[in-house]
């Protein structure tokens, strides 16, 4: 697969707090670290997602469907890491 | 001329030229920096975001360690914030290209923010709005090397009046430059009230909003006897109050003349009357008011103030100070009973936004889990025992098994300080505070295995009556008066006297004139209140008969609902001193 192409993926946040705080600074610090660029959707916004407060703007509550796209070196494996972490430990996020 | 009511914190009258603490706390000195500076302002700029990193991973890992890795997240969240790429390049384009200084860049992109997340009408989001407004306020404390703020810079005295003081800023007002405050938030028995009347600095909290209409500057009268706070009063308020100051004076000074008296009933029962400070330096305004000791001596201000945890010298000096000024007199040393309200420390944990932390890991169960900080205060308080009376406490015993591992633990610090060979009194007496509703209703058993107890009141009655003590909506359920409270004091009153054992008040209540006769009549006969409360209270004493007082208790344990039996008390306080300040 030509790994440059843009790869886009569809998760669901099940957490009661919605995509919040903490599981958006763990997917903006792994975005920071990936060699491709990240976008996440939900409706008509889109957020970059190495940038927290974009992520946080999005306003995505328990529920929502949100896009990935990735484009770049790795962006199949990066996006397919992302879609795990929303269906096993982003479900039922233990907060303090 | 506005009157605002709330709830009265601290006796007193004063008044004097406002000083409003806003959340914009920080006065921003300039807007533009000229085009040559602009590459140094960025470096100052990524120096206080360095800074602010810094501070964030200490505090995540300070959480980390004490409260458990869930709280240490939320550190590692705001750090991401601080980090945050877009953000940083907003600010640092508004620097460059527009020549604003750091400071006000900072503050116009962090508040855009935090504006957008309120506006989004996501419950989550407006609390983030908090996080950033946090991020902000922290940012500029760097880049103005200030920390809040005007309380450290006042030069003339000064009412102080802000949406909420924290237990750590209370602490630091200087009565030279603070005449009293007020604060929209707080109840009666929050830490800051608590702290302005061992201050006796006259306060008023649970004003609700009122800072929208008070510039700073204007005249503002704090009534802290009746809770009332009046902004700009016309001539004729002023001089009432005038004369209502002059009033407290000569009030106080015939209170002085108390000092000499002993505190016993008409019919001669001598009841021990005891101080509750915060404080070292408070021991005066106990030995200046004749007290018979300490019955609570809260430690918790060596944990508050600084950054680190306090050595076992720190709290070997702060219980040697206060032993020392009654050598011969009981002083009892409460452990830590560090609680959400009180961590001052961690000035960003949102310790406040989980609902179960008033009832989760604090006080002694943060002692039990944390032996070390546990053990560090045990060690102190046996050394420090040969230079007095010294009687530890154990607050917050729910259970049996708490109280037992406590005194396990406090075994354990014996054996050790013998192997050691560090000289320290054994046979130090050890009570428990009787506060949770369990402990009260099985103090039939506690008291075989206590040496003494004392009961808490403020959190009694909150813990029985589901009222949080700081939350103004809830302060009419909040009362010492109601009947649920009344029997359980009785039950604990009366496993103490089975066992033999001394059982102490030391909650506002006992601080509280219309409280005492029905106190005596259940049968206490050691209060611990207030200082600045001593003489008040050796008045109402020195004017019961205590068979009156048995016959008050009887007749209040009829009542059904708080009101009837405060009114009666009252009613009966009026009779009995007539001369009170009422």
């Amino acid at each position: 697969m030509n790994s440059s192409q843009t790869i886009r993926k569809q998760v669901k946040v099940q957490m009661e707090e919605g995509f919040h705080l903490r599981p958006i600074s763990i997917v903006s610090k792994l975005a920071s670290e990936a060699e491709c660029s990240v976008t996440f959707i939900h409706g008509k916004q889109k957020a970059d997602a190495t940038s927290t407060l974009d992520l946080l703007g999005l306003g995505a509550s328990n529920g929502s469907v949100l896009t990935i796209e990735a484009t770049g070196k790795g962006s199949d494996i990066f996006v397919q890491e992302l879609v795990d972490l929303f269906e096993t430990s982003f479900r039922n996020f233990e907060d303090a | 001329m506005q009157v605002i009511k709330g709830v009265p914190a601290s006796p007193g009258v004063v008044f004097g030229p406002a000083l409003v603490l806003g959340s914009e706390d920080f006065r921003i000195p300039q807007v533009f920096v000229s085009v040559d500076a602009v590459e140094t302002e960025i470096a100052r700029f990524q120096a206080a975001l360095d800074a602010v990193s810094d501070q964030i991973e200490e505090n995540e890992k300070l959480a980390t360690e004490r409260l458990g890795s869930q709280y240490g997240a939320i550190f590692a969240a705001h750090l991401q914030l601080v980090h945050d790429r877009k953000l940083i390049s907003e600010i640092e384009t508004l620097i460059r290209e527009h020549h604003f200084s750091p400071e006000f860049a900072s503050s116009r992109v962090l508040r855009k923010y935090a504006k957008e997340f309120q506006n989004l009408g996501n419950h989550y989001l407006a609390e983030r709005a908090d996080d950033i407004f946090d991020l902000k306020k922290r940012i500029l404390r760097h880049l103005l090397g200030e920390r809040r703020e005007e309380l450290a810079h006042l030069t003339a005295p000064m009412v102080v009046l802000a949406n909420n003081l924290t237990p750590s800023e209370t602490a630091r007002l200087k009565k030279k430059y603070v005449l009293g405050f007020a604060t929209e938030a707080g109840g009666h028995t929050s830490h800051t009230a608590i702290l302005a009347g061992a201050l006796e600095i006259p306060a008023v909290v649970g004003l609700g909003d009122f800072l929208t209409d008070v510039s700073g500057g204007e005249t503002v009268i704090i009534d802290g006897h009746h809770g009332e706070v009046i902004i700009d009063p016309d001539e004729e308020t002023l001089a009432r109050y005038r004369d209502s100051e002059a009033k407290f004076k000569s009030f106080t000074e015939r209170m002085n003349l108390l000092h000499d008296l002993s505190s016993e009933t008409k019919d001669g029962i001598r009841i021990q009357l005891m101080g509750n400070i915060e404080f070292p330096e408070e021991v005066e305004h106990c030995t200046q008011r004749g007290a018979d000791g300490i019955g609570l001596y809260r430690t918790e201000f060596l944990y508050l103030e600084k950054e680190t945890e306090p050595t076992e010298e720190d709290h070997y000096e702060a219980y040697c100070k206060v032993a020392k000024a009654f050598p011969k007199k009981p002083v009892v040393i409460r452990t830590l009973d560090l609680g959400a309200d009180k961590v001052a420390r961690f000035p960003d944990a949102r310790l406040e936004d989980q609902p179960s932390s008033v009832l989760g890991l604090r006080s002694i169960r943060l002692s039990l889990r944390n032996q070390p900080l546990f053990k560090t205060q045990l060690r102190a308080i046996l050394r420090a025992a040969l230079h007095g009376e010294i009687r530890i406490m154990f607050p917050l015993i729910a259970t049996m098994k708490e109280f037992r591992q406590a005194k396990m633990i406090l075994a354990d610090v014996i054996e050790d300080l013998q192997e050691q060979g560090i000289p320290f009194q054994k046979d130090v007496p050890v009570g428990m505070m009787v506060e949770v509703p369990s402990a009260a209703i099985l103090a039939g058993e506690f008291a075989k295995e206590v040496d003494f107890f004392s009961i808490g009141t403020n959190d009694l009655i909150q813990y029985t009556l589901a009222a949080d003590r700081s939350d103004p909506s809830v302060a009419n359920l909040y009362s010492p008066a109601d009947p649920s409270i009344l029997r359980l004091m009785q039950t604990v009153i009366e496993a103490g006297e089975k066992e033999n054992i001394t059982v102490n008040v030391c909650g506002q209540m006992s601080s509280d004139a219309k409280y005492i006769p029905l106190l005596i009549g259940l049968g206490l006969r050691r209060f611990s209140v207030t200082p600045h409360t001593i003489p008040e209270v050796k008045d109402v004493i020195r004017n019961i008969d205590h068979k009156i007082a048995v016959e008050i208790a009887q007749d209040a344990l009829e009542f059904d609902s708080a009101r009837d039996v405060e009114n009666f008390l009252v009613g009966h306080l009026k009779k009995l001193c007539p001369n009170l300040f009422l």
